[in-house]
């Protein structure tokens, strides 16, 4: 791993993985610990919270799953492309997605493989409060414009968050400047109703 | 522009500032974003569990099944794609024929696993060549698709995706990862291949990619292996 302060630690960990300087498994482990907060908070904004500590377990699953066989194309070995996540951020909303499918399959999910109460505090986010901001966002904005926000707020890149959401790239950030005019307004104004 | 306009706009601009709308547009906002961010994000490293538990559920095999539609809508939205149907991409197959291709494996992986969802034998065997894997299969297939505008062939992959997720939600967790004898098998012996439902989604992804893998290589226009 690279000792430069100035690169992004995912670029230093993804590049050992490559040259095989760190192993799968202890390359997993560094990501995990640098962005198991930041899945966490996707997820809190995203879904209810009985629903997030399963969810975050199925997001770190399907990413170790692909990062045994992790190929980096070389238009990605940059320091702003930060593909490890962008494929987190794109694997939380498809988790947050399959979420809603399963609920509406009328199948439940939480209950079929309760959390490891050894690996997991219980009720890992219960615990979890939101912010004013972040309140309002998920209560006012239409989800995808929160995934937008909090997207950004996390460093995905733009080009990223569009691949993911299926829209251009003008579109994320005319829709990101739209959702914090909303929340401008709304702070304004007292929180009070939804802002058109 | 005369001194009194000026004035009156001072003025104007003066009152809206007072009140609270000319403030810079983004900042006062985002700034409460940044900071809730961050205090979420230390909350959750707070929570965070010292190691992630690896467990394949429904879920994250819908999951995997979704994020391969993903990846070809990208490829099916692009101008390229259009451009590319009638052009060879291996020795035998064109780009539409590849996508006939991928249609009836969808066809084929969704229906197999539903025969494992209900416990029963698959009752035909596609027989797997060492050298090119099911050759006459995959020919067959992909001429029977050949008349069909390359918009069907795309909706039968959606199609059975979207079935294959539901049928992943239909059944009992555990049936998912019984491993039991499916329809392909090595030609000589018919030696069945042993796989369960999760083992169909892996087999179905791992087969997808490697053909958006080819797809993509030629569109950058580098050298790409044949089937």
């Amino acid at each position: 791993m690279s000792d430069d302060p100035e690169l992004p630690a995912e670029h230093g960990i993804v590049s050992a993985r490559m040259s095989g300087a760190l192993s799968v498994e202890a390359s997993f482990e560094r990501l995990y610990q640098n962005y198991a907060p930041v899945v966490i908070g996707w997820l809190a904004v995203r879904v209810e919270s009985s629903a997030v500590e399963n969810l975050f377990q199925d997001v770190w699953t399907v990413f170790y799953q692909r990062w045994r066989i992790w190929q980096q194309p070389p238009e990605l070995n940059t320091l702003a492309a930060r593909p490890v996540l962008s494929f987190l951020f794109r694997t939380v909303h498809l988790a947050a997605k399959a979420h809603h499918r399963g609920k509406q399959a009328h199948e439940p999910i939480e209950g079929l493989d309760p959390p490891d109460p050894g690996s997991a505090p219980q009720r890992l986010l219960d615990a979890l409060t939101l912010s004013r901001s972040l309140e309002m966002a998920r209560a006012h904005c239409c989800p995808e414009d929160v995934e937008i926000l909090t997207g950004k707020l996390a460093g995905v890149p733009a080009k990223e968050i569009a691949r993911t959401l299926a829209i251009s790239e003008p579109a994320v950030d005319h829709r990101y400047r739209n959702a914090l005019a909303q929340l401008r307004q709304l702070l304004q104004y007292g929180g009070r109703g939804r802002i058109g | 522009m005369a001194r009194e306009m000026i004035e009156t706009a001072l003025q104007y601009d003066s009152q809206r500032r007072h009140h609270g709308m000319l403030c810079r547009p983004e900042e006062p906002i985002l700034t409460a974003l940044q900071s809730a961010w961050q205090q979420l994000l230390e909350q959750a490293s707070a929570l965070t569990p010292s190691r992630s538990t690896i467990r394949v559920r429904p879920v994250t095999l819908c999951i995997e099944l979704e994020d391969l539609l993903a990846e070809w809508r990208e490829v099916w939205n692009s101008e390229w794609f259009a451009s590319e149907l009638d052009e060879l991409i291996t020795s035998e197959w064109t780009l539409k024929d590849i996508i006939a291709h991928v249609a009836s494996w969808s066809t084929e992986m969704r229906t197999q696993a539903g025969i494992l969802a209900k416990g029963s034998a698959v009752g035909y065997q596609i027989l797997f060549e060492k050298v090119g894997g099911p050759r006459s299969w995959n020919a067959e297939q992909v001429a029977l698709r050949r008349s069909q505008p390359v918009e069907e062939l795309i909706g039968e992959i959606e199609r059975e995706t979207a079935r294959f997720q539901d049928l992943l939600y239909a059944v009992e967790q555990p049936i998912l990862f019984v491993e039991r004898p499916i329809g392909i098998a090595m030609p000589g012996t018919g030696e069945p291949w042993i796989r369960s439902i999760a083992g169909i989604v892996e087999m179905r992804c791992f087969h997808d990619r490697m053909h958006l893998h080819r797809i993509r290589q030629r569109r950058l226009g580098r050298p790409i292996g044949e089937n």
